[in-house]
């Protein structure tokens, strides 16, 4: 038998290239047979990754398909011969992009139309997170659905860092130092973050400054409007950094006081336990997969209102009971995460151990 | 169990919240138009062009 991950693209350096990576190793430890196949193979993965052309079909194949976008392997991966398990990393509803990118609004529908045409065609399913699993409950997905998270290897990010007590933090001069890490993308609802940080700024921390890290790929009019509604604002401390360097975005965990996240939808939101990772707390948005992937690790929003952001900041930065549940909470979700662990649970789901 | 923000609010809190209710929102994104690219891209070139020419130099 030979274990054949599956995808539309595989990038080096996003999660899900990431996950496909960690996997492929996986398997070659366990012994098994593997290769990984994609429509787009970035070149620095060309070592680990085919063209899909190259693939050769076999009824021995156990199928892995990442299902994260439109494409036309939604539909090809069903006629292969071999036992498929559909990974379900989720697809962004193609509302988010409207106005936006008319071509990514185009994929996510397409990708939506392929996660329920795989409903029927699916030995089994995989999803990242719960919130996953009930979509594709939704969706009719009468195979078995497994729920086991991206197997995430944190190594390349250093050692792991200790969440502050309020008073290790006020040793430092600087202003609350808020942070986003994602795509510069419509369904992150960075204008929430950014009036979240308004409010912040007037009334909570005059010296306040807020960072968002992430690419904006086809997501250039939206980062247009952004950085238009900041100027609109008059507002100061606000820096669109883009794609950083690991060292760049290693130093930003580290040195930044919460993680301020109001994704509308997230599939997993790796950036979450990365934060966690680092120690940083964490204030999010209760929506999608966030409050399944920060568990006790961070302070949810229980309204959708600026205000109680910037009151959830506040609160944060004052309370060291809160810091205290909240880092046991996030060791509790590291652990969760653990690669080892997942890995076990993958490979359980698989029916390989 | 989540850590929800409402159980951890004390009386600094409510103070702050007064302040917060009684201060003005801010602009709201829905009044930002989008910006094309491709609008901002030929805006930029006609004020390369107009500079340019202010200059007697081509472009």
């Amino acid at each position: 038998m030979r274990v054949v991950q599956i995808l539309e693209s595989f990038a080096w350096g996003d999660a899900i290239g990431n996950h496909v990576q960690a996997l492929d190793g996986l398997f070659a430890k366990r012994g098994l047979e593997h290769a990984v196949y994609a429509n787009y193979v970035d070149a620095r993965v060309a070592k680990v990754g085919l063209p899909i052309a190259e693939y050769d079909p076999s009824p021995d194949d156990l199928i892995v398909y990442h299902l994260s976008t439109g494409s036309d392997l939604n539909y090809s991966v069903a006629e292969y011969p071999g036992r498929l398990v559909v990974n379900y990393h989720n697809v962004t509803p193609a509302h988010f992009f409207e106005g936006y990118n008319a071509r990514a609004q185009a994929s996510c529908m397409e990708g939506r139309a392929g996660m329920a045409y795989l409903a029927s065609h699916a030995d089994a399913a995989i999803a990242v997170s719960d919130y996953n699993a009930r979509e594709l409950k939704e969706a009719h997905y009468e195979c078995p659905v497994q729920v086991v998270p991206i197997l995430l290897d944190l190594s390349h990010l250093g050692p792991a860092g200790r969440l502050r007590s309020v008073s290790e933090r006020a040793h430092e001069d600087a202003g609350t130092r808020l942070l986003f890490v994602g795509r510069v993308a419509p369904n992150k609802r960075l204008e929430r973050v950014i009036e979240d940080f308004s409010y912040v700024r007037r009334v909570v921390d005059q010296c306040a400054t807020l960072t968002f890290v992430g690419n904006a790929g086809g997501m250039e009019a939206y980062l247009l409007r952004l950085k238009k509604y900041v100027r609109a604002m008059r507002l100061s401390g606000v820096r669109f950094a883009g794609h950083v360097s690991l060292d760049g975005l290693i130093e930003l965990y580290r040195t930044s006081d919460v993680f301020l996240c109001e994704s509308a939808h997230e599939g997993f939101c790796v950036p979450l336990v990365e934060a966690m990772h680092f120690g940083l707390p964490i204030v999010a948005q209760n929506t999608s997969a966030v409050g399944d992937t920060l568990g006790e690790g961070g302070l949810l929003l229980t309204q959708d209102d600026p205000r109680e952001a910037a009151l959830a900041v506040d609160v944060l930065m004052r309370s060291d009971e809160l810091r205290d549940r909240m880092r046991e909470g996030q060791q509790a979700q590291l652990r969760r995460f653990d690669p080892a662990l997942v890995a076990q649970a993958y490979l359980d789901a698989l029916g390989l151990l | 169990m989540a850590l929800e923000v409402q159980r951890w609010m004390d009386d600094e809190s409510n103070r702050l919240r007064e302040v917060l209710l009684a201060t003005k929102p801010p602009l709201s994104f829905d009044d930002v138009e989008v910006s094309r690219p491709k609008v901002v891209l030929w805006r930029a070139t006609q004020k390369v062009r107009r500079v340019a020419s202010k200059l007697g130099g081509q472009s």
